[in-house]
C-alpha cells in the first residue's frame, strides 16, 4: 500500500498473495467456529428454560445423544480437520453440561471441584486424540478451577496453605509449557500457536505472583511459605527469560514477563511510598507518577533492545 | 495454496503479475526497495504496556494536582490542562528518549482530560455538547504536534464516543445513522486509500476503523437497561448504510465491479444483507473489521474484531425481546444458517483462474 504499483498490478500481486482459496478456507474456518458456537449456545439456552418441564431420562438421553453425535461427527470429519476437533471440542463442554444435570438430578452432595475433576478426567481421552490446541487449554483450565475449588472447600479447611496450591499450580502449568515447547519440538504443528505459548507462560507467572503480592503487603511478618513460593515466582520468571531469550528465542513470553514484574515492583513502590513513607500524600501522587513512567520507560526501552539484538541474532543465524 | 514464501522481487516476476508492471513502476519499487529503512514501529505489546503506563502516570499527575489544592475551579483546571499540553508538545519535539517520550504522553492525557473536564464545569455540566467541542478543538490541535501513535489512535476514538454520549443524553436519536454514516465513510476512505498513510495518518485509520464498532458499542448499552435513555430509534438505517459499505469493501478487495456478477459475491452480499436485517448493526461493523483484518493481515484489526464481534453477539442475543425458549432455537437457529452457509460456500467456490 506504498502506492507504488498501479491498481492492475495490484490487483494481480494480490491474487498471487492471496489466491481466492485461501479467502474460501479463511470464511469457511469463521463460519464452522461461529456456527458451532451459536449452536451449542442454543442447545445449552434449551435446557436452561426447559429444564423443569423435562424429564430426568429425557434430559439425559438428549445431552447424551448430541454427545454421541459430535463424536461420531468428529471420527466422520477427521480429527485433523477443524470441523472434527470442534466437534471434539462441542463434545468436551457437553460432558460438563452431563455431569452438572446428574448432579442436580440426584442430588449426590458433591462438591463442585469433584465436578471440575470429573470433566477433566471424563475428556482426558478425546483431549490426547484431539490434537487440537484449544481444547488442551479448556483441560487445563478445568484442573486449575478444580484445584482452586479444592482448596476453598477442602484444603483450606484442612490446613493446606494456598501458597501450596499456587506452587502446585504453577508447576502444572509450567509443565504443560514444557511439553508445548518439546511436542513443537518434535515436529507436533498443532502446538506452534504462538498465543499457546504466551497463555502457558503467564499462567504460571499470574499465579504465582498472588504469594509476592502478600509478601509485598504483610512484609513485616511473612510465613516461610509465602517466601519460598514468592521465590517460586523469581525461579519462574528467571527460567523464562533464560529460556525465551537464549534457548528459544521470543518476544511475547518476554514480554510477560516484563508486564508481570513491573505490575509487581510497582506494587511494591506504591506500597512503600503510600504506607511506609511519611512522606505528604501530595507529594506522593506525584512521586508514584514519576515512577510510573520510569519503570514503563526502563521496561519499554529493555524489551526495544532485546528486540532488536534478537533479529540481528536471527540475521546472523539466517547467514 | 503454497506455503513458500515470495519476495517482492519473485512477486514482480510472477507470469500473472508481469505484464501489468510497467518499467517505471519496476524503477520506483526499486528505488523505494535500495532506501534505507525507517525507524520501524514498537510492536503492538510495546504500545499497550507504553499507553497503560503513560493513563496511570497522567491519573496520579491529576490527583496530586487535586490533592495540592491546585485544581479550584473549571477555569484553573483549563489552564492547566493547557500547560501540561503545551509541555507535552515542547519534550515530544525536544527530544526522542522513551522516558521523555512517555512523560509527555502522560502529560497530554493528563491535560486533554483537564481541558475537558474544565469546559464540563465551566459549562455546570449542563451542555455536553461543549465537552465533545473541547475535546474535538484539543484533538485537532494536538494530533498533528503530538507524534504519538497512541494518542493518536485513543482521542480520535474518544471523539466518536463522546459525540455518541452525547447525541443520546440529547436524545437526537436520528443523529446516530449520520454518525455512523461519517465514521463508515472515514473508515472507507482511509482503509482503501491505494497510497501508504504514513505514521500521521496510520493511528487515524485504525481509530476511524474502530469508530463504528465503539459507537455502535456505547448505544447498545441503551438496549440492555444500563443506562436510563430509552432508546426507540430504528436501526435499519445504519444496517443499510454498513451493509452497503462491507458490500464495496468486498468489491474492492475483490478487484471491482467487475466481479459483482460472481456466485460467491453474491452469496457474501446476500449473506450481509440477511445479516443487517436480522441483526445489529454492530455485528456488521465487527465483520468489516474482521474482513479488512484478514485482507490487509493486519493483526491489530484482526484482535478489534475478536473484541468486538462477541461482544455485540452476546448483546444482540441479551437484548432480544423474546423468552429463552424462543431464543435458544433463535440461537441455533442462527449457527445452523451459518453452518448452511458453511456448505453453500463450498459449492460457489471460484476455480482459481477467475480471481
Amino acid at each position: 500500500m506504498e502506492g507504488l504499483l498501479n491498481s492492475d498490478a495490484f490487483a494481480a500481486a494480490s491474487a498471487v498473495v492471496r489466491p481466492a482459496s485461501c479467502w474460501f478456507a479463511w470464511a469457511r474456518r469463521m463460519l464452522l467456529l461461529l456456527g458451532s458456537t451459536l449452536v451449542l449456545a442454543g442447545v445449552i439456552f434449551f435446557f436452561a428454560y426447559n429444564w423443569s418441564d423435562i424429564g430426568k431420562f429425557a434430559k439425559f438421553g438428549l445431552i447424551e445423544s448430541v454427545i454421541i453425535a459430535c463424536v461420531v461427527g468428529a471420527c466422520l470429519c477427521g480429527r485433523g480437520r477443524l470441523s472434527g476437533k470442534t466437534l471434539i471440542l462441542s463434545a468436551s463442554v457437553l460432558v460438563g453440561v452431563l455431569l452438572a444435570v446428574y448432579g442436580q438430578i440426584y442430588q449426590t452432595g458433591a462438591d463442585a471441584y469433584e465436578l471440575f475433576f470429573g470433566w477433566a478426567a471424563l475428556i482426558l481421552g478425546w483431549v490426547i486424540v484431539s490434537q487440537f490446541a484449544a481444547l488442551w487449554v479448556v483441560w487445563l483450565t478445568l484442573v486449575n478451577i478444580g484445584a482452586w475449588l479444592y482448596w476453598e472447600q477442602v484444603g483450606d479447611a484442612q490446613g493446606i496453605r494456598y501458597e501450596s496450591l499456587c506452587l502446585a499450580a504453577a508447576a502444572l502449568n509450567a509443565a504443560a509449557l514444557a511439553l508445548r515447547e518439546v511436542g513443537v519440538r518434535k515436529g507436533l504443528q498443532w502446538l506452534a500457536g504462538q498465543w499457546l505459548r504466551g497463555v502457558l507462560i503467564a499462567a504460571p507467572l499470574v499465579t504465582l505472583s498472588f504469594p509476592v503480592f502478600d509478601l509485598i503487603f504483610e512484609f513485616e511478618g511473612p510465613e516461610a511459605m509465602t517466601v519460598a513460593a514468592s521465590l517460586g515466582w523469581l525461579l519462574a520468571a528467571a527460567g523464562g527469560y533464560a529460556c525465551y531469550r537464549l534457548a528459544l528465542p521470543d518476544m511475547i513470553p518476554l514480554a510477560v514477563i516484563v508486564l508481570n514484574a513491573c505490575i509487581l515492583l510497582l506494587t511494591l513502590i506504591a506500597k512503600l511510598l503510600f504506607d511506609d513513607s511519611g512522606i505528604k500524600s501530595s507529594v506522593v501522587f506525584l512521586l508514584f507518577a514519576i515512577v510510573i513512567l520510569v519503570i514503563v520507560s526502563a521496561a519499554a526501552f529493555w524489551l526495544r533492545r532485546t528486540a532488536a539484538a534478537m533479529a540481528a541474532d536471527k540475521r546472523e543465524a539466517a547467514r | 495454496m503454497s506455503d513458500r514464501s515470495l519476495t517482492i522481487r519473485q512477486l514482480l516476476a510472477h507470469p500473472a503479475v508481469r505484464d501489468f508492471v510497467s518499467s517505471e513502476d519496476e524503477a520506483g519499487i526499486s528505488e523505494s526497495l535500495g532506501k534505507s529503512h525507517r525507524t520501524p514501529e514498537d510492536p503492538l505489546y510495546i504500545r499497550i504496556l507504553l499507553g497503560a503506563g503513560a493513563w496511570f502516570a497522567a491519573v496520579f499527575l491529576v490527583l496530586f494536582l487535586l490533592a495540592a489544592d491546585i485544581l479550584e475551579g473549571g477555569s484553573e483546571t483549563i489552564g492547566f490542562g493547557f500547560v501540561f499540553l503545551v509541555a507535552a508538545i515542547v519534550i515530544a519535539i525536544a527530544r526522542k528518549i522513551t522516558f521523555l517520550s512517555q512523560l509527555s504522553l502522560a502529560l497530554t492525557f493528563a491535560g486533554n482530560g483537564m481541558v475537558v473536564v474544565g469546559v464540563a464545569i465551566e459549562s455546570d455540566m449542563n451542555s455536553f455538547s461543549a465537552v465533545v467541542i473541547a475535546h474535538a478543538a484539543v484533538c485537532a490541535a494536538v494530533y498533528p504536534l503530538c507524534a504519538n501513535s497512541i494518542y493518536r489512535f485513543l482521542a480520535p476514538t474518544l471523539l466518536a464516543t463522546l459525540a455518541t454520549v452525547w447525541i443520546i443524553e440529547e436524545e437526537a436519536f436520528v443523529l446516530i445513522h449520520a454518525l455512523i454514516a461519517a465514521e463508515t465513510l472515514a473508515a472507507g476512505v482511509l482503509l482503501l486509500r491505494k497510497t501508504s498513510p504514513g505514521r500521521m495518518l496510520k493511528p487515524l485509520v485504525y481509530s476511524a476503523a474502530a469508530m463504528p464498532a465503539a459507537t455502535l458499542l456505547i448505544l447498545s448499552h441503551t438496549q440492555i437497561e444500563i443506562w436510563r435513555t430509552n432508546f426507540d430509534q430504528p436501526m435499519w438505517p445504519s444496517s443499510v448504510l454498513l451493509a452497503g459499505g462491507l458490500a464495496y469493501l468486498y468489491l474492492d478487495l475483490a478487484g471491482g465491479l467487475k466481479r459483482l456478477g460472481e456466485p460467491w459475491m453474491i452469496l457474501a452480499i446476500v449473506s450481509t444483507i440477511l445479516l443487517g436485517a436480522f441483526t445489529t448493526p454492530g455485528i456488521l461493523a465487527a465483520v468489516g473489521l474482521l474482513v479488512a483484518g484478514y485482507a490487509f493481515g493486519d493483526r491489530i484489526l484482526t484482535i478489534m474484531s475478536y473484541i468486538f464481534l462477541p461482544l455485540f453477539l452476546v448483546i444482540f442475543y441479551y437484548a432480544l425481546n423474546i423468552d429463552l425458549a424462543h431464543k435458544s432455537w433463535v440461537i441455533g437457529g442462527s449457527g445452523a444458517v451459518l453452518l448452511a452457509a458453511r456448505r453453500l460456500a463450498e459449492r460457489c467456490a471460484p476455480r482459481e483462474e477467475s480471481i
